[in-house]
């Protein structure tokens, strides 16, 4: 399998992620830089954490106007792939690829710990290796992961099952406790916390490592 | 000569009548700015670099010492680690936010200038207590700024250290340490070699902060100094953030021959440094460099701190290369002029010549040194908290827990990015972190350590102190002390006492330094720090860094029942206080930390945490407050009176735990092991003490919410 991780400048997660595809999980990874108008032939993209574009305007603003945002857009069209964390999530969201926003957390802090979450969605590529309600830990690290819709979308994220994973202890103000979500298609999935960043027991966690198998195990029967 | 102008520049009329002197001549405005930066005290050492020859800077480890941006290390195979610490203390006192944000940036570039990639931030925080408003204004400032600086710009925050004292009140301090990694290929330095080789302008256009920046941080902070907030720089972390990456890669393709930073009076100290270290000239013409206003001077632009700025010399042919990478990061550069083989700076404006110095007489300030003399009424002995009477102590317990000295610090560090890069093994909280090196076999921790207390009551003994807690906590996680870098914070060195205070610091580390066989690579030192009314204790911060191999690093924080809990080290029944430090004998200390290192490599215990001040009351308190399980103390067992023994403040010990069938094998691989037991972890959420049960949530409680209520008090105000 091959993944493909977008570099935007500012992007500081790229290079985790690009160590948990290809040091822990084993696969191919490509980097994607912010100008390229098209993608490489990959299976599935990663939209990294970080600060892309310095966080200015809003985070994840910038990045969702550039060149490459444009070449994900059609390949999520077409039914690929393609997962953000943290800053990634808060561009999938400002280029409408997922829906709600993602604001400052409500202590209008940075937080940084670990955080308990709950699986409650595990029929998406992305998470088919965990059991609903199944514990796990992860790193979270933002400033802006407070995520808000309004009530007729809430019901409908809830209906749809597009809810992927919760916090156990909520930290940042998130309605409904929400860490991640899916579109409507369960192809894109945008999370707050960073699994990239716990892909070994000596890293607190290995419990990150789930996501990136249950892709690729849903890969491997479909090709 | 204008009397305003050299105050304003803090340059003395003796300074400038030995400038006259060397060159001959009066010298022109721009001339004079030269000189005032360089002279200062911040760029030339000139009060401090007599003593700072007397320390070791030598062990086959050593890549690079003292002199260049940052020293360096050799790890394993071709791998090696870059490290400094700085301060931007009196930044942080007139502005927090962008004082201490802008501290992390310049360290940060320090390290990446060498050719390493950034992988640890660390910082020391001295400031009086958060009940006082200011402090919580100062406070919130800087971790606001380390927060926003450090996170964007992608470096993880490892730890560091808080502490509190009135003698901080007026003058803060921040520290910073960074520590990268580097491939011993990709080493490069700030010395220029190649006469016509262009000079390179990368970064930041110019702007008018921190004009003055080095000079302002080399006068005491009055009233006069604290309205200057102009010398105070504004950080950009992300342009930081693009600096590295394309700094990194013009090295990896090897485009240049030589790189610093414009840090402390920026374009002046970069050029003339660069220039000088090869034995050369450099010619500058100003009119090419990027500027913010249009109407900025020369003299402006020579003085002008403005973050996120580099100097390239490149190497011949390559500008075409370079200027590619600078555009796909999106960077301004500019080449503003090339190495000549005068000796001296040359810098032009539209053709116009506006000064022309023999860069060594820049680089030679006069020796500034004043003579030492101990001043015993400026020795300050310390009170410490009166003990409780052993009948009944859980309130007292409970009252120390609830003190912010004692709190956890999660307030502070939760605010920093610390997972980030995914190689943290030890958070911060914990007193010296751990990170793993993927791919290889190596470990390395990380501390840094003050504790200006002890160096008030004597300087040599309190630097060795220091020293030994730094590598203590460094041993605790099994890892091997290899290097220190410093940063040594004291007031007025026109004072005798204060010199004295120093040369004794000296003296001390050398001593110290010397027994254990470990070099200082790098530091800084930060002179002037006093106000109007306070004066702050001599604080030597020390950054130490351990190396281990086939490490199997063991849990932080107590979670086994049943494991039998021991102190590691012999206790006296010494406490610091009044006039007295308590014994430190190099030799035991180092025996011991040998010894921790064998039982942690030999699987022998499962846990191991230094005790230092505050002894093992405050070492207990640390383990509760992440642990997972209770504490049981057996008064049957131990070896002094309880209130001797756990307010001892006796170097040289650790808390260690293990499984209690396995004490036999402690004793038999050290038969002088200085062991006593002293009671067992327990399932029941207990700190069961002679005399005082306490609930472990009341006691969490305690521990987790005494710093971050009074960090969120507004009472008083905020400023």
């Amino acid at each position: 399998m091959t993944f493909g991780v977008v570099v935007f400048p500012g992007s500081n997660c790229d290079r985790d992620a690009i160590y948990a595809v290809s040091g822990f999980l084993g696969q191919k990874v490509l980097s994607i830089w912010h100008q390229d108008t098209t993608l490489p032939r990959v299976d599935a993209v990663i939209l990294p954490g970080g600060f892309s574009y310095g966080d200015y305007l809003r985070p994840g603003a910038i990045a969702s106007r550039s060149p490459v945002m444009k070449a994900v857009k059609s390949y999520a069209d077409k039914g690929g792939w393609v997962i953000g964390i943290c800053n990634g999530f808060q561009v999938l969201v400002e280029s409408a690829l997922l829906p709600g926003i993602l604001l400052r957390n409500k202590s209008t802090r940075f937080i940084s710990t670990m955080q308990s979450l709950l699986i409650q969605n595990n029929q998406t590529p992305f998470t088919r290796n965990f059991s609903i309600g199944q514990s796990i830990k992860l790193p979270i690290a933002h400033k802006d992961g407070n995520y808000f819709a309004d009530p007729i979308l809430v019901e409908k994220l809830k209906k749809n099952k597009q809810i992927v994973v919760t916090y156990s202890e909520n930290p940042n103000g998130s309605l409904e406790d929400i860490a991640g979500i899916c579109n409507e298609q369960g192809n894109v999935f945008g999370m707050m916390p960073h699994p990239e960043r716990a892909c070994a027991d000596w890293l607190g966690s290995s419990d990150g490592l789930g996501f990136f198998q249950s892709m690729l195990k849903t890969w491997e029967e479909q090709s | 000569m204008n009397e305003m102008l050299l105050r304003e520049l803090n340059m003395s009329s003796s300074d400038y009548n030995e400038i006259c002197r060397r060159i001959g001549r009066e010298p022109q405005i721009v001339e004079l700015g030269l000189f005032s930066a360089m002279w200062s005290e911040h760029c030339s050492y000139r009060s401090s670099k007599k003593y700072l020859k007397l320390l070791p800077t030598q062990s086959k480890k050593v890549i690079q010492g003292p002199g260049e941006n940052a020293g360096v290390i050799h790890l394993q195979d071709e791998l090696c680690l870059v490290f400094k610490v700085e301060s931007h203390n009196h930044p942080s006192a007139v502005e927090p936010f962008q004082g201490a944000a802008t501290g992390v940036g310049g360290i940060i570039r320090d390290i990446f200038t060498m050719g390493a990639r950034p992988i640890a931030v660390l910082d020391s925080l001295s400031f009086d207590y958060p009940d006082q408003a200011r402090a919580r204004y100062l406070l919130h400032g800087v971790v606001d700024g380390i927060s926003f600086y450090g996170n964007c710009v992608g470096v993880p925050n490892l730890g560091g250290e808080t502490r509190f004292d009135p003698c901080y009140k007026e003058n803060p301090l921040v520290n910073v340490m960074c520590a990268g990694l580097l491939e011993r290929d990709q080493l490069r330095s700030s010395v220029a070699r190649s006469v016509g080789a262009p000079v390179i302008y990368i970064g930041a256009k110019t702007g008018r902060d921190g004009i003055h920046g080095a000079s302002f941080a080399s006068g005491v902070l009055d009233e006069e100094a604290k309205k200057r907030k102009s010398s105070v720089q504004v950080g950009d972390p992300f342009l930081e953030k693009l600096l590295i990456e394309a700094t990194l890669e013009i090295i990896q393709q090897d485009l240049i021959e030589a790189i610093q930073d414009m840090g402390a009076a920026g374009l002046t100290s970069s050029s003339v440094e660069m220039a000088g270290k090869g034995e050369k000239g450099i010619e500058l013409h100003l009119e090419h460099i990027p500027l913010r206003e249009p109407d900025i001077t020369p003299f402006e632009m020579m003085l002008s701190e403005s973050q996120e700025r580099m100097l390239l010399i490149a190497k011949p042919d390559k500008t075409h290369q370079i200027k590619a990478i600078l555009d796909k990061w999106q960077l301004d550069y500019a080449e503003i002029g090339h190495i000549t083989d005068t000796g001296n700076i040359t810098l032009y404006h539209h053709g116009q010549m506006l000064g022309n110095l023999p860069i060594s007489e820049l680089l030679e300030a006069p020796d500034d040194t004043v003579e030492a003399v101990k001043d015993p009424a400026s020795i300050r002995a310390i009170i410490a908290p009166e003990l409780p009477s052993s009948d009944d102590w859980k309130d007292w317990i409970l009252k120390y827990a609830s003190s912010p000295d004692q709190g956890a610090k999660n307030w502070i560090f939760e605010q920093y990015d610390t997972t980030l890069l995914s190689n943290t093994v030890q958070a911060p909280g914990y007193g010296a972190c751990l990170i793993h090196i993927k791919d290889r076999n190596l470990h390395l921790g990380f501390s840094l350590n003050s504790f200006g207390s002890w160096s008030a009551l004597d300087p040599m003994e309190g630097v060795m102190a220091v020293l030994s807690m730094s590598s203590r906590r460094l041993s605790a996680l099994g890892t091997q002390p290899v290097a220190i870098t410093n940063c040594l914070n004291f007031g007025n060195p026109m004072k005798a006492h204060i010199t004295w205070e120093f040369a004794q610091t000296i003296e001390g580390m050398k001593k110290w330094l010397t027994f254990f066989e470990i070099p200082v690579v790098s530091g800084n030192v930060s002179f002037y720090n006093e106000g109007e009314q306070t004066q702050i204790f001599p604080t030597p911060v020390i950054g130490m860094i351990g190396q281990s191999e086939d490490l199997e690093p063991l849990s932080p924080i107590l979670k086994t029942p049943d494991l039998e809990l021991a102190i590691l080290g012999t206790t006296y029944p010494e406490r610091f206080q009044g006039q007295k430090m308590p014994l430190l004998n190099l030799a035991t200390e180092k025996t011991i930390q040998e010894q921790v290192r064998q039982l942690i490599n030999d699987k022998k215990i499962t846990f191991a945490r230094s005790i230092d001040h505050g002894g093992l009351m405050r070492c207990l308190l640390s383990c509760i407050s992440g642990g997972s399980c209770g504490i049981f103390i057996d008064p049957d067992l131990l070896p002094l009176a309880p209130m001797e023994l756990f307010f001892s403040e006796s170097h040289s010990r650790f808390l260690i735990a293990y499984e209690a069938s396995k004490r036999s094998q402690l004793s038999s691989a050290f038969p002088q092991l200085p062991l006593y037991p002293i009671g067992k972890t327990c399932s029941q959420e207990l700190l069961d003490l002679p005399n005082a049960k306490i609930p472990l949530p009341l006691l969490r409680e305690s521990l987790q919410k005494s710093f971050s209520s009074a960090m969120e008090s507004t009472a008083g105000g905020l400023k």
